[in-house]
């Protein structure tokens, strides 16, 4: 366990800032107690500094996780999100999709969204903009990435994409 | 209040006043005012270094201390220059050590020891202006003008006993004259040369065999390293052990870092990332700006600036 590179804090709050901007500041900078992120074979941890002060006497081959998990670095050095870090981002994401019921569990298996399974989307949404997926009763289910921006998408016919999830982002249904 | 009422006021207020640039001591403090140095050879009383007392007390000593350099000092013969009172330190009287390591000897050139060996001494009451009979002037021994002094006096050539007289006598002064100045310079070098030994590249050669094997098993991994390929496809002989060349050790900070620095951290490299980001939504300045454009379309006038 050990913090971020400086490269590595660069490269993943890129990626965060795809899905929810400068508001990575609130994730930081927070009023209920000191937060960090904590790097654990290439996997990076959201965590609290009290509980993080006690994993330093956990060996670390021992140490399994703490934290929430946001995903992990891959060997070429990207960053790929995890669908545990969904409860952490949703609340500040800046651009939501939202799917109808028929559509939200074709979108837990994997597949795209297309433009029929679309509920709302928020306005001025960019292409290509990182979005969280919504059901249409408010419930956070994934990430996902915007295929057309909302203008775009009007014209779509309703078979066309609307959201492509990026893999290993969405969240399983029980 | 009477008069003897008010004189022993004034008096306590004086004493008080003296009492409070005095220092009364037994041992009288060692005062060096040209090094503006006061020494106080009185040893520490035990009992005052408790640690209620201890701060207390040493600042009372070395309140004293300065108040008696103050007094020296104001003892010494003042001058006042532009509002400024001066005064006039004498010599010190305690010989401070250098800071520097005591210069080397320098280095004596092979001549000034031969010199010294036989006891030949520079002559150094002789002139270094000689006077010339011909030119009726005082011209210098050596160096600048000397050459050109002795061209004019030598300006001819006795030749030598049965010797060639087509040889040209003055190219073969100057000839001559040129080896010394070569071989003057050869020596000069030798002799800075002597006194600035050259380090050796990796270590100073030892006599101690240990020391050899050392260096030699030293250079034998630079050469062995020093291919493109870092030694990896050479070919090895027998039982030669595997040279490891130790990489970059990665360094990490701790896990724990002090409060606050990882999170001003954090976000100075996230003000970097999002400060690229342009501030304007595009698509909705877009939007919110095609309503009025097309209203201004459709009523058809767009008032033009008469000129």
């Amino acid at each position: 366990m050990r913090p971020l590179t400086e490269d590595e804090t660069k490269i993943f709050f890129e990626k965060l800032a795809n899905y929810i901007g400068g508001n990575i500041q609130l994730l930081i900078d927070r009023p209920d107690g000191m937060y960090c992120f904590r790097l654990h074979r290439d996997r990076v941890y959201y965590v609290s500094e009290e509980i993080m002060r006690k994993a330093t006497s956990v060996a670390r081959d021992n140490l399994m996780s703490l934290g929430t998990c946001f995903g992990k670095f891959t060997k070429s050095g990207k960053f790929r999100l995890q669908v545990t870090a969904l409860e952490f981002l949703a609340p500040y994401a800046k651009f939501k999709v939202w799917v109808k019921p028929n559509a939200e569990q074709s979108y837990l298996y994997g597949n795209h969204v297309l433009k029929s399974g679309l509920g709302r989307i928020t306005e001025d949404t960019p292409r290509y903009q990182g979005v969280v997926v919504y059901s249409m009763n408010d419930i956070p289910l994934g990430f996902g990435v915007a295929a057309y921006s909302t203008q775009d998408c009007r014209k779509l016919d309703p078979t066309g994409y609307h959201c492509f999830p990026p893999s290993r982002c969405r969240r399983v249904s029980s | 209040m009477d008069v003897s009422g008010l004189l022993n006021a004034a008096k306590a207020a004086e004493d008080a006043k003296r009492r409070a640039v005095t220092v009364d001591r037994e041992q009288p403090h060692d005062v060096d005012a040209g090094n503006l140095m006061v020494v106080d050879t009185v040893p520490l009383l035990p009992s005052e270094l408790t640690a209620a007392r201890r701060g207390e007390y040493i600042r009372a000593l070395a309140r004293d201390g300065v108040q008696v350099l103050f007094n020296a000092i104001w003892e010494l013969p003042t001058t006042r220059a532009d509002e400024v009172v001066l005064a006039s330190l004498p010599n010190p009287t305690y010989a401070i050590p250098r800071e520097k390591p005591v210069p080397k000897p320098k280095q004596l050139t092979k001549w000034e020891q031969f010199a010294l060996k036989k006891g030949i001494k520079k002559n150094s009451k002789r002139d270094t202006r000689v006077f010339d009979d011909t030119k009726q002037e005082f011209v210098r021994r050596h160096g600048y003008e000397h050459r050109k002094n002795q061209d004019d006096k030598d300006w001819i050539i006795e030749l030598p006993d049965q010797a060639d007289p087509f040889v040209d006598y003055f190219a073969k002064r100057n000839e001559l004259k040129k080896g010394r100045v070569a071989k003057n310079e050869m020596q000069q070098a030798r002799n800075i040369a002597k006194a600035n030994p050259v380090k050796q590249g990796l270590a100073a050669p030892s006599t101690s065999n240990d020391a050899k094997k050392q260096l030699l098993k030293e250079q034998l991994k630079r050469t062995k390293t020093s291919t493109a390929s870092l030694g990896r496809f050479d070919k090895s002989i027998g039982k030669e052990p595997k040279i490891k060349t130790p990489g970059k050790k990665r360094q990490y900070d701790s896990a724990v870092m002090q409060a606050g620095t990882e999170k001003q951290r954090s976000l100075t490299i996230l003000s970097r990332i999002t400060g690229k980001e342009s501030l304007l939504n595009e698509n909705k300045a877009i939007r919110q700006a095609k309503p009025k454009i097309m209203a201004l379309e459709q009523g058809g006038k767009i008032h033009k600036r008469r000129k």
